[in-house]
């Protein structure tokens, strides 16, 4: 039982601070409103619209060639801010075609202004869009993304791929708090998101034994009759006026 | 240690503020008394999920064959005849699917996806049976062999909650039970669920302390004991201080 009380004694003194930063940044995740976090709400759910008959469809068979030798992953006929397009996956890289003549479209500035302002649901305005390679706020988007940040209150970002459009990403100040805490709990302060790392492996070790060091002392640190609040009240009473 | 801690809160709060490092004591034992089992669930629950490899929880060693391209063929049906045949298309891919000689066109309807051969026009979703338990042994890069195959029509099972039905389920008989759920129109992997990973979402549940879907990390149960738990931590750093300047007294 010394053992425990050293080992409780110099790991409360190695782990403690991480512990009680465990503990906070846990209480600010159960705090902070997750619809709020996930920004949601800021995104517009409209109807996916239906493919016409009118629609002009130019073939993949008279633009196909241009793919020769280039291993093809597969096409999709999707919309793309009211126009139709062809997404051409091949395993290294996503290139778009419109629909009408199969001619080779890209991503730029202005398309991707019109998909933010189709998509966002918030009472702001587009105040940027710009180009960004690496960003902590759409880490989990391969390749470069376009960030439209709207100038709402919760300061809403809307990321999307430079590729292929897509919407990837939708942040707000609430998941830029959240996200620091975050880092902060998986103790990952580059990615933020392993918690398989190094580091907070040793840590949760050394919390794991805290832990149980603390549970085994716990039980001898009491005497018996200690529970009995009743008990002590009364005696505690009984002695306050004879 | 001598002299049992006051009980009576005036004496207990008087006691505390003329001898800080008794409060201190008092504190964390009675708070740890009455969150220990929680703090300890945490701990060891936290302990597991940092050290368990999180890409072999989510099964990446598990599957294989997860993009097939589609085949090469020197005809396939356009893309308007395509449009012609089927109503309400929100979207039209063109894939390959692991065990198909021939390229699938995968169509997202108002009424759900339909899966046609290429070549022929022909529909072939809703997958025959025999056709499913190909593609789940295709996606299957373990060693076990499928022992059921099921398809969930009313109720998902709370590990893969959220997901429209109907899915088929594969259960396999390795070691880890690994289930793998394949869309029945579609053919694609939704997920895969194992042994690992169900012990992964107990422990889940166990640190944001929601008993009933596992999901909600705002709920009152968990916002209450976590106050208390900076209190406890909060303490215990505080004792330590004490407890290190003692011993250099």
């Amino acid at each position: 039982m010394r053992t425990m009380r050293i080992l409780h004694k110099w790991l409360g003194l190695i782990v403690g601070v991480q512990l009680l930063v465990w503990t906070l940044s846990g209480l600010v995740f159960a705090l902070l409103d997750h619809h709020q976090v996930t920004a949601q709400h800021s995104i517009r759910k409209s109807p996916k619209p239906v493919l016409g008959a009118e629609t002009r469809l130019r073939e993949p068979d008279d633009w196909l060639g241009a793919y020769e030798g280039a291993a093809l992953r597969d096409i999709s006929l999707v919309p793309l801010a009211g126009d139709w397009i062809y997404r051409v996956r091949l395993t290294d890289r996503t290139e778009l075609r419109r629909a009408e003549d199969g001619s080779p479209m890209k991503v730029d500035a202005t398309l991707a202004s019109r998909l933010a302002e189709d998509l966002y649901a918030g009472a702001g305005r587009l105040r940027r869009i710009d180009l960004q390679t690496e960003t902590l706020e759409a880490r989990d988007a391969e390749g470069p993304v376009w960030r439209a940040t709207f100038d709402d209150a919760d300061a809403t970002s809307l990321y999307f791929s430079a590729a292929d459009g897509r919407l990837v990403a939708a942040r707000n100040d609430t998941w830029r708090l959240f996200d620091i805490f975050w880092m902060l709990h998986t103790m990952d302060y580059q990615g933020r998101d392993n918690f398989n790392n190094p580091l907070v492996i040793l840590v949760a070790t050394g919390a794991l034994w805290l832990g149980i060091s603390g549970g085994l002392l716990l039980f001898r640190s009491f005497r018996p009759g200690e529970l009995n609040l009743v008990a002590r009240w009364r005696k505690q009473r009984s002695g306050a006026s004879p | 240690m001598p002299g049992a801690p006051c009980f009576a809160p005036s004496a207990f709060i008087f006691d505390g503020l003329m001898r800080p490092a008794r409060l201190s004591r008092t504190l964390h034992r009675w708070l740890a008394l009455v969150l220990g089992v929680q703090a300890l669930l945490w701990v060891v629950s936290g302990f597991y999920m940092v050290v368990v490899d999180l890409d072999f929880i989510h099964g990446d060693p598990l599957v294989r064959n997860l993009t097939t391209p589609p085949p090469r063929v020197s005809e396939w049906l356009p893309f308007s005849e395509v449009r012609a045949r089927h109503g309400g298309i929100e979207q039209i891919r063109i894939k390959g699917l692991p065990g198909s000689a021939v390229p699938l066109y995968e169509l997202a309807t108002r009424n759900g996806i339909v899966l046609v051969d290429a070549v022929t026009g022909e529909q072939i979703s809703p997958l025959a049976e025999r056709r499913v338990a190909t593609l789940a042994q295709q996606y299957y890069a373990g060693r076990g062999k499928l022992e059921r195959l099921t398809l969930l029509v009313t109720e998902a099972p709370l590990e893969i909650q959220g997901r429209p039905l109907p899915l088929w389920r594969a259960d396999f008989d390795d070691w880890l039970a690994t289930t793998l759920y394949i869309h029945p129109d579609s053919g694609e992997l939704v997920t895969r669920r194992h042994r690992f990973w169900r012990w992964f979402d107990v422990f889940w549940m166990l640190h944001i302390m929601d008993y009933d879907e596992r999901t909600d990390v705002n709920n009152n149960l968990l916002r209450i004991i976590t106050t208390v738990s900076l209190i406890l931590a909060a303490s215990g750093l505080w004792l330590v201080y004490f407890s290190f300047r003692r011993v250099r007294a």
